[in-house]
């Protein structure tokens, strides 16, 4: 009998055997089971490490709250099971600083002291004056507030607004609204911030407060203009706002556009009242605006869109006009409630009692000048 | 008795024992995988009240237990709501 046919032989004995096949069967199951525990196991030794993490950042919210109040504070939480994590917060020239610890993790935080929270009227999508007439078909039902309650720009008297005329991301631009308008307009005409294709968002590093005293645009034409803001950023245009675009933000920062009302002879698109246009006038209809951010409409909304997002809250002090054929929905969010409770909205009087900004991560110099415990 | 088919039996009992470990095993696995999944969902509501802590109902927040070995309050803070741990009185601190 040859040597293939003796191999081929015990194989077939092999298969035909009960205990070998079963054997077999229960080391495959085996090898899956123990797979399985060890990914669990490794999938709970990760929740935990999670979980001291979040443990870490209630220690720094705790400690920076109670360092608002006596300048330097200390939390030592223990959630039990050898789960602990520590706080010291300090607080310095209207900062604090917090350096964490749980385990083996050590962290730093920072964040400034605000005089009191974002007003609440931007936690609401749509927001008119209570006096105002019908609001569009479809749009979203208005926070009705009276007209002294509409949120306004405070920004007289304070030394760290930016003009336009010097910011970085306005540009000056004397022949767009000939261009873009029948008769053009009598205001200064500023264009903001000019993408490029395919080049990165543009970083403003600084938020605040801008004033344009004009008009201001983001022009019609070519991808979304996107914006990277760091800090939140007012924008107080004493002028219209012509928005031609989508306008998309990245960064943490919250952008507000504002028109003031009422600053020139009448309301027309030459003299600049504070008309806000969502879409350019006479220049077709858009299908789709984007718009990262929050519209105070000083006077008139014009829209020439067929939808409008909004990742913000739309404030109108006065009507609304759809341009005809147009479909004008309107989808709006406002902000979500600790975005208004842990921020100061640049350029608006804050409200309620002073308390902790948002932390973020990030080395403060207080440390550097602070004895090591 | 048959020394082969003795050693048949004690292979046979051997494996039958194997896959009763196996089994206690897999069923071990599937707990703690439910356990897992708990416990994830249980980490993303504490980061959500972490960041929104007035969401959470006022005292001890049963959608939490068992995330830690203490029970995670609502308590109120000098600035407002605030997330923190029961004593272990089991009020709160």
């Amino acid at each position: 009998m040859s040597r293939l046919s003796c191999a081929s032989l015990s194989w077939h004995q092999a298969l035909g055997s009960p205990l070998l096949v079963s054997a077999l069967v229960i080391a495959v199951f085996a090898t899956l089971v123990a797979a399985r525990a060890i990914g669990a196991l490794q999938l709970a030794e990760h929740l935990r490490d999670q979980a001291q993490l979040e443990l870490l950042h209630l220690a720094s919210e705790q400690s920076a709250a109670a360092a608002l109040a006596s300048g330097r504070a200390v939390v030592e939480l223990d959630a039990g099971g050898g789960m602990c994590a520590s706080a010291n917060a300090m607080l310095a020239d209207g900062r604090i600083a917090v350096r964490a610890r749980a385990g083996q993790t050590t962290a730093h935080f920072n964040c400034s002291v605000l005089a009191g929270q974002t007003p609440e009227s931007f936690g609401h999508p749509l927001v008119a004056a209570e006096d105002l007439g019908p609001i569009p078909t479809g749009w979203p039902k208005p926070w009705r507030v009276s007209r002294a309650e509409l949120p306004q720009p405070a920004v007289a008297g304070r030394s760290d607004v930016q003009l336009a005329a010097r910011h970085p991301m306005l540009a000056r631009d004397g022949g767009i609204a000939l261009l873009r308008l029948l008769a053009g307009t009598d205001a200064e005409d500023y264009v903001l911030g000019r993408a490029a294709a395919g080049s990165e968002p543009q970083a403003w590093r600084r938020g605040g407060v801008v004033t344009v005293d004009g008009n201001l645009w983001v022009d019609r034409g070519g991808p979304p203009l996107e914006l990277d803001l760091e800090e939140d950023l007012t924008i107080v245009v004493n002028g219209n706002l012509y928005l031609g675009r989508s306008l998309l933000l990245s960064g943490p920062g919250r952008l507000t556009l504002v028109t003031l009302a009422g600053t020139r002879a009448a309301p027309s698109p030459i003299e600049g009242t504070g008309e806000v246009f969502v879409g350019l006038p006479g220049a077709g209809l858009l299908a789709e605006l984007q718009c990262d951010a929050t519209i105070v409409v000083g006077s008139s909304l014009y829209v020439s869109a067929h939808r409008i997002v909004l990742r913000g809250s739309l404030v109108l002090g006065s009507g609304a006009t759809i341009a005809e054929g147009c479909r004008g929905e309107l989808d709006c969010s406002g902000w979500s409630a600790p975005d208004l409770g842990r921020s100061a909205l640049p350029g608006f009087a804050s409200t309620g009692t002073p308390r902790a900004g948002r932390l973020r991560p990030g080395y403060d110099s207080l440390y550097l000048a602070a004895p090591s415990r | 008795m048959n020394p082969a088919a003795a050693e048949r039996g004690a292979t046979a009992a051997l494996l039958l024992v194997c896959a009763l470990c196996c089994l206690g095993v897999a069923n071990w696995a599937r707990d703690l995988d439910a356990a897992n999944a708990r416990r994830g969902e249980q980490l993303a509501l504490f980061r959500e009240l972490l960041r929104e802590p007035h969401r959470a109902p006022p005292g001890p927040i049963a959608a939490l237990d068992g995330l830690f070995v203490k029970r995670v309050v609502r308590r109120e803070g000098p600035g407002g709501p605030v997330l923190d741990f029961a004593t272990a009185t089991g009020g709160e601190p």
